[in-house]
Parts: structure tokens; sequence; C-alpha cells
């Protein structure tokens, strides 16, 4: 394999960012204590439920063009799948399996009953819709199982403890982590070296090149469905493993997906691991700070740490101030600069300008 | 000659052809109103009570009307995609509630916090509270889209949902400001009364305060949108890159209308605060209300004034109507399960004979009158629309008898949740097969 410039450059900032998120976690742990530790780590599990996901919605985002608001409900969906497959004696690991094939029918069915209707009209008439079907999902759900939570019957653990004051719980911690590594994995080879995955990127890049160059686009839709609405259907077990089955677990950290995925570039899968990352350790990293902010010296503020879901909005709005194609996105031609950065600029321009102008004079008095 | 006039003569009774779809429209909110009422008196309600109810139903209406209106200005008139209606809604209330009610100390009962007490207590009269909190809504909204406007309109969709979440959990946390989760009670009404029926007149006064600032601002909406400045505003939704072309500082016009409309939602937040009492951070500022107003403007027609006020009617009538029907179903299916599920299958038989029918007559006929019903049952927007609408209420029909069946007295306590699936069937069918809306936006032509 011969690494080109490009795949170097990336590493190298990939390489960079760890190297970062390590000395920032690094030195905040140093001078608050292990506690940091156990914070990050805990934002690394919910990093990995978000990668997950935010992948799985990337990916459609990408292909097919809308922000699918129904991904947090079939999330829910595919909890609620395993939970039933569970309860009526299979493992919850063929559970999930089969979750995962079921919830790719599922997306299938979608795009072929409701949204190839609603291609080329623009990104709001597949959001209406994609909202219905989260409705219908969600309190379809409330009507059959009920609104109570569910817990999966995995058998008890305790935390395992690596130094005191530091553990992990072995279902909620590691095999999250293990799974969400696993499908970061699988979604890289899947991207990179198969046909369908290379096929699925280009049309993302350009739907009319890639039909162009003899790209079946109509299978690469179904195929992103088919993965998106599978990522979906693990991503809601993992959340479902980490506190509790509950009609609304999708739809409550929807926005968190919807953060890491614009953070992160829409339509870039790698963008999306990045916002992922970002975006979960930022919320559960923020709640020491927000706890801090409860004492009643510094500002008082009540029940601080349930302020923590605001903390991807915030990143949210900022990046769509400054970098709305996302972080790792690639810069469209002719993206329209936000709103302030445009003014600033402008004002810049216009000073710069009056210099130059005043230098022109100075030289032709001269 | 001959051919002229007949041409002319259709093109008359195309002209005075009877506006169905608006006939219909009212007819259906006649009979959602017919319906409670009935549900009512079988429930053994008082005459007076039942009115009051009917007066709660008109004035939600009302608040919803309003909110709808806002949601036209930003998406029907601007193509503006707002998710968070609900949250706009609720600085409304919120600012309402505070600027008028007295002030409410907190309450401490044996060293245990019991009211953790709510900023403000200014007493200020109902109308100042109205417009201020028309204005922090406004301003907010502007704030919102500042980021957002300039992108597609997904990242404001996004943004917007992202706010009404956060505002839920702020007014649930933020308890010096708002009262965390009990709220703010105590809210002045306009008139006090203190008859014993006093909640009926409350509910009048607040349905002839709503109706008044209704009729003043469809006048205003339809002035305005006549106005250049709502051309700009039209030719924004259909065209933003020519708008700009002709010179329209098209940022400028989206801020403005993003924020109209958010400070209507303030308004109606306003109206809900006054009209309920009370504001806590409950269900009235789920997304769910969000998705209400949505299908209320789509079902309306969006561009059109009069069709959100119509589609809010309609579409709070039949959340409404699901709330009274919730006692009374259980025992009418109960007891009418075995002729409904007769009725049913006759009905699918039938059904099934007729379209038979139709499909092996008319298929190769196109002009016989088989071949005529088929070609309007499946050309004509109408007659799809009642195909659809025959096979929805159908099916419907099956789930009650099924849910019925398998767990009795269910129906019940899920109603609330069939209702919100329904509204998610109908934003579906509406976006598929008729997104100009049942009442369309009169199409302007140039003069």
């Amino acid at each position: 394999m011969h690494p080109t410039a490009r795949f170097r450059r990336q590493l190298l900032q990939a390489a960079t960012f760890a190297v970062i998120l390590v000395a920032v976690i690094g030195g905040l742990s140093f001078v608050f204590g292990i506690i940091v530790l156990q914070y990050a780590m805990g934002g690394l599990v919910v990093s990995s439920i978000v990668i997950v996901a935010a992948i799985g919605l990337t990916v459609l985002y990408g292909i097919r063009g809308f922000a699918n608001f129904a991904y947090g409900d079939l999330m829910t969906l595919g909890a609620y799948l395993a939970l039933l497959l569970s309860l009526n004696g299979l493992s919850l690991i063929w559970g999930a399996i089969v979750s995962f094939l079921v919830l790719a029918i599922v997306g299938i069915l979608l795009e072929l009953v409701i949204f190839a209707r609603l291609e080329g009209r623009g990104p709001v008439p597949p959001i209406v819709a994609s909202v219905g079907v989260g409705l219908i999902i969600q309190n379809g759900v409330r009507a059959v199982a009920g609104t109570a939570e569910w817990i999966y019957p995995v058998p008890a653990s305790q935390d395992i403890v690596i130094v005191s004051g530091l553990g992990i719980h072995p279902v909620k911690g590691i095999l999250t982590l293990a799974v969400g590594v696993a499908f970061v994995i699988s979604a890289h080879v899947l991207l990179k070296y198969t046909n369908l995955g290379k096929a699925m990127r280009a049309t993302a890049d350009n739907l009319e090149l890639a039909k162009a160059t003899g790209i079946d686009t109509k299978r690469v839709t179904y195929a992103a469905w088919a993965v998106s609405c599978s990522f979906a259907s693990t991503a809601g077990i993992l959340l479902g493993l980490g506190t509790a089955v509950s009609p609304t677990e999708g739809f409550d950290v929807i926005l968190l997906i919807f953060a890491a995925v614009i953070v992160g570039g829409i339509g870039s899968p790698y963008g999306a691991m990045l916002g992922g990352l970002l975006v979960g350790l930022s919320q559960e990293m923020s709640v020491p700070l927000l706890v801090w902010l409860e004492r009643k010296d510094v500002i008082g503020l009540q029940f601080g740490s349930n302020y923590k879901v605001a903390i991807p909005f915030i990143i949210l709005i900022v990046v769509l101030i400054f970098r709305p194609w996302g972080i790792a996105g690639r810069r469209p031609a002719f993206a329209r600069r936000s709103y302030l950065i445009e003014r600033v600029a402008r004002a810049l321009a216009r000073e710069g300008t009056a210099i130059d102008t005043s230098a022109g004079e100075a030289d032709g008095g001269r | 000659m001959a051919t002229i006039i007949s041409s002319e003569a259709s093109n008359q009774a195309a002209g005075r052809r009877p506006p169905w779809s608006e006939i219909i429209a009212f007819l259906a909110i006649a009979g959602i109103v017919v319906a409670g009422v009935l549900a009512g008196a079988l429930a053994g309600a008082s005459p007076q009570g039942i009115l009051t109810n009917v007066g709660f139903y008109a004035s939600i209406a009302v608040i919803f009307a309003v909110m709808a209106l806002g949601f036209n200005l930003q998406w029907g008139y601007t193509g503006l995609f707002n998710a968070g209606i609900a949250g706009f809604y609720l600085i409304g209330a919120y600012t309402m509630a505070i600027a008028i009610t007295a002030p409410a100390p907190p309450i401490v009962i044996g060293g245990i916090p019991v009211y953790p007490g709510h900023l403000g207590g200014y007493s200020l009269p109902l109308t100042a509270g109205a417009i201020l909190a028309m204005f922090v809504s406004g301003a907010t909204a502007a704030v919102i889209a500042l980021p957002a406007l300039r992108l597609r309109a997904d990242y404001l969709a996004i943004a917007t949902l992202a706010f009404a979440s956060i505002l839920q959990v702020v007014a649930n946390n933020l308890q010096s400001v708002t009262g965390g989760a009990i709220g703010i009670t105590g809210i002045p009404k306009p008139i006090e009364f203190s008859s014993a029926d006093a909640p009926f007149l409350n509910a009048i006064t607040i349905v002839g305060i709503g109706s008044a600032i209704l009729l003043l601002l469809i006048l205003l909406l339809e002035f305005m949108a006549e106005s250049p400045w709502g051309r700009v505003l039209r030719a924004i939704r259909e065209d933003e890159e020519a708008t700009m072309a002709l010179g329209k500082n098209t940022f400028n016009y989206k801020l403005q209308a993003f924020a109209l409309g958010g400070a209507l939602m303030g308004l109606a937040g306003a109206l809900f605060a006054v009209t309920l009492g009370y504001v806590s951070p409950s269900s009235s500022f789920a997304p769910a209300v969000t998705f209400s107003v949505w299908v209320m403007v789509i079902v309306g027609g969006s561009g059109n004034n009069r069709g959100a006020i119509v589609g809010a009617f309609l579409i709070y009538g039949l959340e409404w109507l699901s709330v009274q029907l919730k006692d009374y179903v259980p025992i009418a299916l109960a007891t009418g399960l075995p002729i409904l599920r007769s009725v049913l299958i006759a009905g699918g038989v039938a059904a099934v004979v007729t379209a038979v029918l139709v499909v092996v007559l008319g298929r190769d006929r196109p002009t016989s009158i088989w071949g005529r019903i088929l070609e309007k049952a499946l050309r004509r927007g109408w007659g799809r629309s009642a195909v659809i609408g025959a096979l929805a209420l159908y099916g419907m029909g099956w789930v009650f008898v099924f849910l019925e069946e398998h767990a009795p007295g269910a129906i019940g306590t899920t109603i609330f949740y069939l209702r919100l699936m329904f509204i998610g069937v109908l934003l579906i069918l509406l976006i598929i097969y008729r997104p100009e809306g049942i009442l369309r936006e009169h199409k302007r032509v140039l003069r």
C-alpha cells in the first residue's frame, strides 16, 4: 500500500488531534485529580454510542441529502426489538443481530414507501415526513410497550476498579467501547475497501457525477438506508444498556447526534467520528465545571449538571457561525460565510482598501 | 362561435364552482364540536360544563391559530423552516407569567423548600405583558436564526429544534427564574369573576379577546402579504438567488420574517399563560406542539392565512375530541364491538367488490361510466385523497377492533398516543400527496 500525500496529511491531523486530546485530559487530571479521568471515561463511553449513531445518520444525510429527524426513534425501535427478543428467551447478542437486520429492512422499506416519493423536492419535505415517521414509531412503542422503562436482562456486575477512584463497568463501559470501536473499524473497511463503500462515497460527493460513471445510485441509496438504520439499532441498544430502554431514549439524544454530524461536516463519516468524540467528551466533561458553578460562592446555579445537554448545542452554534461545513468537512467553493464573519470580513476589507487607496495616492503623488 | 360560447360558459362555471374543500373543512369543525358536545352530554355533564368545555376548545384553538399564523409567515411565505415553535411559545408564556403575576417569594416549610419562587412579580398590565412576550420571543428568534439563516433550510431546523429542547431543560431547572417543575401560578385573568359560573365566563372572555386578536392579525398579515414587503418574502421562497439578483437584501427580509413569526408564537404563549392561569414545563411545550402546528399549516395550505386558522381549529379539534372521547370510547367499543366488526367486514367486502368491478369494467373502456370513475379515483387529486382517507379510516377501524380484542380497555389509556401517531400519518400523507394543502394558496397572477 502506498500512502498518498493526502492520506499522510490526514494521518498527521488525526495524530495531532489525538495528542492534543490526551494532553488536555492529562493536564486537567493532573491539576484536578483522578476524577477528571473518570469523567473522561464516561465521555468516551457516550462518544462511542454517539459515533455509531452519527456515522449512520451522516451516511444517509450525505447520500439522500436530508436530516432524518426519525433517527432517534429508529434507535428506540431497534432497542425495543432487541428487548422483545431478549425477554422471549433469546440472548441479547442474538437479539441485537436480529434487530440489526430487521432495522436494515425497515430502512429500505421507508425509502421505498415514503422517501423515494419526496426525492428532488428540497430538504424540508423529507424532514417533515421523517418527523411523521418518528411520531409513529415513538407513540407506537408507547401504545404497545407502555411508558415504563425496561432493563435488558444482562447479568448484574460491579465496576472494575483500575486505580482507586477510577472504575469502569464491564457491560456499560467496556462492552460499549468495544462495540463502538468495532463499528468504527467496520465502517472504515466498508467505506475504504469495498466497491459499495466507494460507490457510497462517490454518490455522497456528487450524485450526477456518480451516475455518469455508471454507479447504480438507486442501489447505493438502499444500501445507505440499510447501513444507517442498522447502525441506529445498535446505537439504540447500547444506549439502552447504559441506562434503560424507554420510548424517548432515542429522541432525547437526537440533538447530540445532530451536533456530532454537523460538527464533523455533513456526509463525512470520518468527520462524524471526530464530531462524536468531541461532542460526547465535552458533554460529559462539562459536568464538573457545571457542578463547580452550582457552588454558592460562584454563581449558585441550581441543578447545574442537568445543563450538560446544552453543551452540544453551544458547540453546534459555534460551528454554524465559524465553520458551517464542519471541522473535517471540505469547504464548498461557494460557501457563504456566516453573517457575523461576513460583517467582520467586510469591515476589515473596507479598512484594507482604504489603506490601499491611500498608499496608491501616496505612490501617485510621488 | 358555439364553441367559444360553451368554453366561456364552462369557464364561468369553473369560476363559480363552490369551494368544496372549504365547505368540507367547516363541516368537519362543526362535526367535531357537535361530537364533543354529544360525548359530554352522554357522560352526564351539565350544560354549563359542556359550554365551558367548548369554550376551552375555542380558546386553545385560537392560540394554536396564532401560532399557525406565525409559522405560516415563516414557512408559508418565506420558506424558513422552524422546528422549535414550542420553544418560542414557551418563552412567550413564561415572559407573560413573569411580567404580570404578583410577587411570589419562595416557600420554606420546616427548612424544606416547598416552592422555589420565581423571577419577577411585576404585576404589569396584561397588554404590557403581551407586548413584552412578543418582543422577547421575536428577539430570541432573531438571535437563533442569525447563525443559521445563511445556510440550508435543514440547519435552521436543527438549530431551532435544539433550542426548543434546551429551553425545556432550562424551564425545568432554572428555579429562581421559572419556578422549576412547579412553574408559575396565580396568573391574573383579564377580568376576575367571582360568581359560581366563573370558569364559563372566563372561557368566554378569553375566546372574545383571542378572536379579536386573531381578526386583527389576519387583517394585518393579509395587508403585509399584499404589500411590497410580502412580495419580497414570497419571491425569496420561490427563488432566493433571483431575489438577490434584483438587489434585495434577502438576509434582512428573512430575519424580519423569522423574528415576526417568533413574536406571534410569543403572543400565543402569552395568551396560553392567561388562559390556563399557570405555566409549568409540562407537555404544553413538548415538541409535539411544534409538529401539530406543522400539520395545521400544511392542512391549511402553506402561504394561506385563512387556511392556517382553519387548520388550527380542525387539528386541535381532533386533539380535543380525543380527550373528550377518552372515557366514552372504551364503553362504546365494549358494547358495540360485534356490530363494528360486522360493519367493517361488510364494508370491506363491498369495497373490494366495487373496486374489482370498477377496475375490471373500466380498465379497457375509459369512456364508460366505470372508466370515468376509475379515472377520477386514480388521477384526480381529491379522488385519490378520498380513496386514501377511506383506506386510512378503514385501517383505523380494524386497529380499534384488534386492540379492543387483545387488550380490553386499552384504547382509553392509549388514545393520546394513537392521536400523535395519527398526526404522524397525516404529516406523511399530506407531504407526499397534498403538499400544497387542502385549502390552497390563491395563485397570484400578475395583475
